[in-house]
């Protein structure tokens, strides 16, 4: 009987499905080779990917990660926000990692909530103490 | 196994796995290195070593070799990786080509 034979599906395909599979144990990813990296890592969460960032120590990994990152912007912080930041780049002609561009946004939005919660405590503090004065006035009369 | 028909691959600690030349030439790396006209030691002694890959990964390769040839000859067996060895194994596997 003739058999079609089937060639074995190479070692680094894979490993490379199975690292795909196993992406959350990911940590530091040593000196594996970009062109691995490239086929692993876009399937990462956002968490992932920051994980693996953070965890893969000595070394640059934003040839690959780029990418990713500026999608992630896009998705949490929108078309238009993103857009803005690479028209400011364009005119100051800076350039930044979007990982980078990601902390920094995140580090914004941070103090502009401290900002707020500030300013709302300072105005019910204002409160307080004209309701306090008028404790104060009903007291002195009574 | 016959002598000629063997191959030894050799660990980065020293560990020789002795496999069948088909197996090896799974590898185009091994194979190239093998069947190189001229008289490199690697086609002479018929052994190749390995000074970056460990004899834990370079068993798994062995397996693999043995594993792909079986494959071809139409047994599709699924070939079993650990987990925790998965990055060692793509970079050995990279560089060898397989």
């Amino acid at each position: 009987m003739l058999r079609t034979k089937r060639k074995a599906p190479s070692l680094v395909d894979l490993c490379v499905s199975l690292a795909v599979e196993n992406v959350k144990y990911l940590g530091d990813v040593g000196e594996t080779d970009l062109h691995l990296l490239d086929r692993i890592l876009p399937h990462c969460t956002l968490d992932q990917l920051m994980h693996i960032e953070k965890s893969t120590v000595g070394r640059d990994l934003s040839s690959v990660t780029d990418k990713l990152w500026k999608t992630f912007y896009e998705k949490q912080f929108g078309e238009r926000s993103t857009n803005l930041v690479i028209e400011r780049m364009r005119l100051k002609k800076v350039s930044f990692r979007w990982l980078q561009l990601y902390e920094a946004k995140l580090k914004e939005i941070a103090e502009a909530e401290n900002k707020l919660a500030a300013r709302i405590r300072q105005l019910y503090k204002k409160e307080d103490d004209s309701m306090f004065f008028f404790l104060f006035q009903v007291h002195k009369k009574a | 196994m016959r002598k000629e028909d063997s191959v030894k691959l050799i660990s980065a600690e020293g560990f020789e796995f002795v496999i069948h030349k088909d197996a090896a030439m799974v590898s185009q790396i091994i194979s190239n290195m093998l069947t190189s006209p001229g008289s490199f030691a690697e086609t002479e002694h018929r052994e190749v070593t390995f000074p970056e890959i460990s004899t834990t990964i370079l068993e798994k390769i062995c397996q693999y070799f043995y594993w792909s040839l079986q494959y071809a000859n139409g047994k599709e067996t699924e070939f079993p990786i650990e987990p925790e060895l998965t990055l060692e194994l793509i970079m050995a596997a990279n560089y060898l080509d397989t």
